[in-house]
């Protein structure tokens, strides 16, 4: 069983609700124990809002409102795993955004971690299905950095988004 | 004649004649077409400007003295500045020393120089111009620089300038995978007939790698951005900084204004809004108006939204840019509201990011190359992080401290490109500030341009293009003036190799010309890569090393 949702923040409209509600449904179904909603500030509370509108119980939702990125939603999601010893984690974006955000939660999490993917379709404007295929090509550069290793993970952070890549 | 290029081209002479005649340089109403049918899906950079063939586009940037034939080059970060000259004139003693050592000197020296003008350039008085070569040169480099720096409109051209280089980049890299050509543009050229030979033996594989799609479009797209930030926003930034400067601190230039101006901007519109911006300048400090307003005003006109650019490009047309520039220095010299770019609107990586959207498919693909070869180089990555860091921090604002200043001085004989950079103070040991020690392992070359990742060719491509469209303007004088200034001792071989080059390309109209072909993106096709790669190879071959003398790293110059 999955010990963990994680949900990525996806704006306030119809993105970040589908991801939420699939989160939701995970949980409900008995696939996951726990939902972990990670985004900014006003993702978080949007998202929270509809999983508490959705029924999930306070206590198994979990939420981190720190990310301005695909890679802070990984780090930020890691050290809450870490806290609630979660090693089956259950990934929710959208469709479009799924193979990098995969690669990158794979990476910061390392090997001793189950990453499983769950998918909610999407129609992303052609602005932000460039800037995807884009990023997606810097994929590689992750091979600098130590899987797992958590020192490794913050050198990423603040050379990459100095960049403004990830 | 034609038997000759069709040798080169493996084409019968009849063929080639037919050819040249009957697709050289295309009308304008052609390339009016192509614009429209070209998807413009880039707000920072288009195809083709209504009015304007590509021809034209290059010919603008040669009518603000941005070419090479100038003592020096700016961009919002660097100042170049031509030489050769002697060390001396540095004032510096480097007999006797290394190229490190005295790079140290040269890096303190320039570093003070910098701060002296800094804080004296509104007090200096130019009634006679300084006697030492390199300071008159630097003087009117530096206040170019310091109106353009931090300005959008310096951040477009160093992003279109590391968007041809990250183009080229792969192009090379995977040039040398296709054919095997080697990295490195070593040793001192061969005879004419070898190069035959060699060209003959690359043939297949030269063809296969320009049916590529990918690796056409890349080279279009590369033409594509070339044409713009050489041939169009170079000449646009210079109605306002060659003015404001000569207003500034060079008054002989003011004095013979008709003259100079006549040099400036051949163009005539150009030499229009040059001309009012001076008169406009003279006017302002003339009435006790400060300098250092001047300066900010002139900034501001530059520091102009992105996204009106791209309203000009896309609705208005961007022939009517230089007007609106022009309006916005007269608006500033009234004490009136004038919209700027934002910070994060003129980050580097912004407009990058922007830049890389148009294509973004193959654009991709360039990407990923570039990142599996840095995944596999961490010194460079590092060095490069770091190094990014402070560019991109510092690019967005507008009066950030220092320029980096490259000179090609000379001592015990030898010339060099020395170079001075704020983000690495002479004063840090070269491990902890400098890139020398940073070290390619894929190429076995020492880091010092993102070229040296996959050889040093990429930029010899770009040389050899300028070379092709000056010989197809008739311009020969001005190619042999750029290895007169660079080439040094092989400046002889240089000059055989372009006559040799002229031929090659020569018809039998003078009004068409094989640049011509390649220029006009219309009909740009693996065929004309193909071309484009023969007479590259065509250079690199007969000149070896010799060519990346004459490869500048900034797109704005040749």
């Amino acid at each position: 069983m999955c010990d963990l949702a994680v949900v990525l923040g996806g704006g306030l409209g119809e993105a970040g609700k589908m991801r939420t509600l699939k989160g939701v449904e995970l949980i409900k179904n008995g696939v996951c124990k726990q939902l972990l909603l990670v985004g900014n500030r006003d993702e978080v509370e949007y998202m929270t809002h509809i999983a508490l509108r959705e029924g999930i119980s306070p206590e198994k939702l979990l939420s981190d409102p720190n990310s301005e990125d695909t890679l802070d939603n990984a780090y930020y999601a890691k050290l809450i795993a870490q806290k609630v010893n979660a090693k089956n984690i259950a990934l929710v974006t959208s469709d479009f955004h799924m193979e990098r955000a995969l690669k990158i939660f794979q990476h910061v999490f390392g090997s001793s971690y189950i990453i499983e993917p769950y998918s909610v379709h999407d129609t992303p404007t052609q602005e932000a299905l460039k800037r995807e295929e884009i990023l997606k090509s810097l994929l590689p550069l992750l091979k600098l950095f130590k899987e797992g290793d958590h020192e490794s993970i913050v050198r990423i952070k603040k050379t990459l988004k100095t960049l403004a890549f990830f | 004649m034609l038997r000759l290029i069709a040798n080169v081209f493996n084409k019968s002479p009849a063929s080639v004649k037919r050819y040249i005649l009957t697709q050289a340089f295309k009308t304008l109403p052609k390339v009016i077409r192509v614009s429209r049918r070209i998807p413009l899906l880039n707000p920072f950079a288009g195809i083709i400007i209504e009015n304007h063939t590509p021809f034209q586009l290059l010919s603008l940037s040669r009518t603000t003295r941005l070419s090479y034939v100038s003592e020096g080059m700016y961009t919002g970060r660097i100042i170049y500045i031509n030489g050769p000259i002697p060390v001396t004139e540095l004032g510096l003693q480097c007999s006797g020393e290394s190229r490190e050592r005295c790079e140290l000197l040269y890096s303190t020296k320039i570093k003070g120089i910098l701060n002296e003008l800094e804080n004296n350039i509104y007090n200096l008085n130019l009634k006679s111009p300084p006697e030492s070569r390199f300071m008159r040169a630097f003087i009117h480099e530096y206040v170019h620089w310091m109106i353009l720096r931090g300005t959008s409109l310096a951040t477009l051209v160093d992003a279109l300038s590391w968007k041809e280089r990250l183009d080229l980049i792969y192009l090379l890299e995977k040039f040398h995978r296709f054919t095997g050509f080697p990295r490195e543009n070593g040793g001192n050229g061969i005879g004419r007939n070898e190069t035959f030979n060699e060209l003959k033996k690359l043939e297949n594989a030269v063809r296969e790698f320009s049916k590529n799609p990918d690796h056409v479009e890349v080279f279009r797209d590369f033409l594509t951005h070339h044409l713009f930030l050489r041939g169009f926003y170079s000449s646009i930034i210079g109605i306002v900084v060659e003015p404001v400067t000569w207003v500034l601190v060079e008054p002989e230039f003011v004095n013979r204004r008709d003259e100079y101006l006549r040099i400036y901007f051949q163009d005539d519109a150009l030499r229009k809004y040059a001309t009012e911006i001076l008169n406009l300048s003279e006017d302002f400090l003339n009435k006790g108006g400060n300098k250092g307003k001047l300066v900010e005003i002139a900034k501001t006109s530059l520091d102009i939204p992105l996204n009106l650019v791209d309203r000009y490009r896309l609705e208005i047309g961007l022939h009517h840019l230089p007007e609106e520039i022009k309006k916005r220095f007269e608006l500033g010299l009234k004490g009136e509201y004038i919209e700027t770019s934002t910070n994060e609107e003129k980050r580097l990586t912004t407009v990058l990011h922007y830049i890389l959207y148009e294509r973004y498919e193959v654009n991709a693909k360039v990407i990923r190359l570039l990142s599996e070869i840095i995944a596999e180089e961490p010194e460079v990555f590092d060095y490069l992080a770091s190094r990014f860091a402070s560019l991109v921090s510092l690019a967005s604002q507008r009066t950030y401290e220092n320029a980096t200043v490259f000179t090609r001085v000379c001592w015990d004989g030898n010339c060099e490109i020395l170079r001075y950079d704020p983000l690495a103070e002479p004063t840090l040991s070269r491990e902890e500030g400098g890139m020398r020690g940073v070290h390619v392992k894929r190429t076995n070359r020492e880091f010092g341009t993102l070229e040296d990742l996959v050889g040093d060719l990429p930029l010899t491509m770009r040389t050899a293009f300028e070379i092709l469209y000056l010989l197809s303007l008739g311009e020969q004088d001005e190619v042999l003036e750029k290895g007169r200034v660079l080439m040094g001792d092989e400046f002889k071989r240089y000059c055989e190799v372009i006559k040799e080059l002229k031929e090659l390309i020569s018809t039998e109209d003078p009004n068409k010309s094989v640049a011509g072909e390649i220029l006009d993106l219309s009909s740009f096709d693996e065929y004309h890569f193909e071309l484009f790669l023969k007479l590259w190879l065509y250079l690199v071959l007969r000149l070896g090393r010799a060519l990346n003398k004459l490869s500048g790293l900034h797109g704005m110059f040749f």
